[in-house]
């Protein structure tokens, strides 16, 4: 069930219906009865997953707050990480080492005959279980008490607007909602609102179109030269851009039409100064969920160089297999390592810039990040390396389907937008014009969508993660 | 959420209330608006080749995908065959395009033959969607849009929405000159790595079972209105369609006995690289030469007794 779809409209429609008539707990229940039905909705099999999961850290957060010593709180720390990390790895790696292994041997002139196997992966898989993680380890580091409300963890854990594809919220943030009685304002379901259009126009209107263009140089890429494969790389930069914060903005919406506060994952990060600044605005909730339960403990910037380089190469390489069981991931989330290594080891762009000097460094990270999308979007990182190498020597004709143009003029829209509120959220921005201004800017998104955006309505690129 | 509260209930009530009726009157005003400019388009793809199609008034109509459109050069098979002849293929389209296609073609005018290109484009549904724009203009087309489901339907009630994509092709193909045909070369020739002979074979389609009744239901629109069906099968480069595509048009064709004109073994051998633009379509030098030879077929089918102008 997507965003864009209109069961989804129906679903959250019936849900704010009954919403405003019940108590906290009754609110609650109706989420969660709401989120089991959104995921059932792919694969309800997967349902008796996410509910396991999250009893199991429910218990687990319940074990560390009765555990009177460390080593039994850590007791429990250990079997919930073993847990979550255990179905990830099943249902998300297992195939993928299986893979690699035989390769290996192969490679090795042994003949491995191991079955190769064909597990569906559920939705969100990642987003779910990181969440939970993080909950517990806020319970163990004593930043969140364990919550005694199991419908209240269940809901953390499924809550439908940011199941399937985040942020991944944190407990103090989230779940403290859920504990407390929200107060849904006139403000709030006004912005939610906008954010929900904002959101939408980016999906639909910008990444679906985008889309289509990059599947067909993408899927045959050999049929196409390097002008193209560049053309559909940088245009692929923005569909993801668009597809992932389209998603997190309708969430963000959705929660706040709920009177849920969720966090903003994106900040406009095609305008960055440097791929450290791009970080930090970009996939924000992943960004800050790796900085504080891996690079931290593993000793941040404390530490010599040769340490801190190494660190960060090990964040972004779990980073990048986090997104998928995939070399090319690997060698994504590689490439960021060396980015931000390469830039701490240079020293540059530490302070903002402006004018021209800002225009070239945006211009620049804008580069480098689009280098490393070859590897994310390709089929293989062996079919990364061979557009890269078509890009470099053989450009060919531009493909450029008539089609393209209603993607191009949305892309436009949003670039200008962006451009005019930054480094104000668009919502935040439009809040404060003038009622007509509002009403013509909201007018206009609306019929870019209506007019101009993709209906052949194409999964979230993230759901897969 | 921090900022200070500037809203209360009522105004924002009001402030919904103004959006959705403005939204409601720009959509009536945007979509009439449209639909009076959609006549106009000639040009493009969809709209374009949909009204050129309709408004040829042809004897011979040719349906499929880019592999028609780039394959049939309908100016020469008209003199070929001494009738009016219209490439209506369109790229990326299937049974379904083609359906509605003759549906809005014999609103108007009846043609004596529709060719069929072997095609298997239609992985879903949406494919129908070019017809949105003609929404409520035939009762095949409204039915291959909303296809049973009150989602589309729900959709469809909104006259912008109907021109959902086609808007800025139909702003900018207004008022151009009408094609007198719906040929489309491609240029180009075959990459040479496209040329090896390794590739892999074209795994196979697995057509949805509405495509099979689609093309039952195309051939049998066909014969209401007393045109005659051929299935034809354009050349490829070593990349011949899915044998289950195949399969499905032999056993409709053979269910409706519907001739199916294939060129030769010896003929498709004789089709080079040099007359691909890649591996599944004709460039021009190649189309020249494949319409020749589907021209005499398709004279001898047509059972066409006169010498060719």
């Amino acid at each position: 069930m997507l965003f864009n779809s209109l069961d989804f409209v129906l679903l959250l429609g019936s849900v704010l219906a009954l919403y405003f008539f019940l108590e906290r707990r009754g609110q609650n229940l109706l989420l969660l009865a709401a989120s089991y039905v959104f995921y059932g909705f792919w694969n309800w099999r997967f349902l008796a997953l996410v509910f396991v999961a999250a009893v199991v850290d429910y218990v687990a957060g319940r074990g560390i707050a009765a555990a009177t010593t460390t080593r039994g709180k850590r007791a429990w720390v250990i079997c919930s990480v073993a847990f979550n990390l255990g179905i990830l790895s099943y249902f998300k790696y297992l195939g993928f080492f299986l893979e690699s292994a035989v390769a290996l041997l192969e490679r090795l002139g042994v003949s491995a005959n191991v079955p190769m196997l064909e597990i569906v992966l559920p939705v969100g898989i990642s987003f779910f279980t990181f969440q939970s993680m993080s909950y517990i380890f806020d319970v163990y580091r004593g930043r969140v008490p364990a919550t005694k409300s199991l419908t209240d963890y269940l809901l953390y854990v499924s809550f439908f607007p940011q199941l399937a594809a985040g942020p991944i919220e944190r407990a103090e943030r989230l779940l403290v909602q859920f504990q407390n009685v929200r107060i849904v304002t006139p403000d709030g379901v006004y912005r939610g609102l906008l954010l929900l259009l904002w959101g939408l126009f980016k999906k639909v209107a910008v990444a679906d179109n985008l889309g289509v263009y990059v599947d067909a140089v993408y899927n045959n890429h050999d049929q196409h030269g390097g002008l193209s494969l560049l053309f559909a790389t940088y245009l692929f930069s923005f569909q993801i851009y668009c597809d992932f914060s389209g998603y997190c903005d309708m969430a963000v919406g959705m929660a706040r039409l709920l009177g849920l506060d969720m966090m903003k994952n994106f900040d406009m990060p095609y305008f960055s100064e440097s791929p450290q600044e791009f970080w930090r605005r970009w996939h924000i909730a992943l960004s800050t969920w790796f900085r504080d339960y891996v690079y931290i403990p593993l000793g941040g910037r404390r530490g010599t160089l040769l340490h801190v380089c190494a660190v960060t190469m090990v964040v972004f390489l779990a980073s990048g297999l986090w997104h998928g069981a995939d070399w090319r991931f690997v060698v994504w989330g590689g490439l960021h390592g060396l980015y931000l290594i390469a830039q701490r080891l240079l020293g540059v762009a530490r302070s903002p810039a402006r004018g021209a000097r800002r225009a070239m460094r945006v211009f620049l990270t804008f580069q480098l990040v689009a280098l490393a999308w070859v590897f994310f979007r390709a089929g293989s990182a062996g079919e990364a390396f061979e557009m890269l190498a078509t890009i470099a020597t053989q450009p060919g004709e531009l493909f450029f389907p008539r089609e393209l143009v209603n993607g191009l003029v949305c892309l436009a829209l949003l670039l200008g937008i962006e451009a005019a509120t930054q480094p104000r959220y668009f919502d935040e921005w439009l809040a404060e014009r003038k009622p007509s201004a509002q009403l013509v800017f909201a007018t206009a998104v609306l019929f870019a969508v209506v007019l101009l955006g993709q209906q052949r309505g194409a999964q979230f690129i993230y759901f897969q993660f | 959420m921090t900022a200070k509260q500037t809203l209360d209930w009522p105004r924002l009530a009001k402030r919904l209330a103004i959006f959705a009726v403005v939204a409601v009157s720009l959509d009536l005003a945007i979509g009439l608006g449209l639909a009076a400019l959609l006549p106009h388009v000639y040009a493009g793809q969809q709209v374009g080749v949909i009204n050129n199609a309709v408004d040829a008034e042809a004897d011979v109509v040719i349906l499929g995908s880019s592999h028609a459109m780039r394959g049939f050069d309908d100016e020469a098979l008209t003199r070929l065959l001494g009738m009016r002849v219209h490439n209506a293929g369109l790229d990326g389209r299937g049974v379904l395009f083609a359906r509605g296609m003759l549906a809005l073609i014999t609103q108007k005018h009846a043609p004596k033959f529709v060719v069929l290109d072997m095609t298997f484009a239609d992985q879903q549904r949406s494919n129908a969607y070019a017809f949105a724009p003609f929404y409520g203009r035939s009762p095949t087309v409204d039915a291959l849009l909303v296809e049973g489901d009150w989602r589309e339907r729900v959709k469809l009630v909104s006259r912008s929405f109907r021109m959902n994509s086609v808007t800025l092709a139909i702003l900018a193909n207004l008022f151009v000159e009408r094609r007198p045909f719906g040929f489309e070369p491609a240029t180009g020739s075959l990459a040479p790595t496209s040329r090896r002979d390794d590739q892999p074979e074209r795994p196979p389609a697995h057509p949805d079972p509405f495509v099979e009744e689609s093309l039952i239901a195309l051939v049998e629109d066909a014969r209401v209105h007393g045109a005659r069906v051929v299935f034809t099968e354009s050349p490829t480069f070593g990349d011949p369609r899915p044998a289950d595509v195949r399969a499905l048009y032999a056993r409709v064709a053979e269910k409706l006995g519907v001739p199916i004109v294939q060129l030769s073994d010896e003929e498709l051998a004789s089709f080079g690289p040099d007359q691909f633009k890649d591996r599944g379509h004709l460039n021009r030098e190649g189309a020249a030469r494949f319409t020749v030879l589907i021209g005499a077929r398709l004279r001898a089918v047509f059972s066409i007794d006169e010498t060719p102008k």
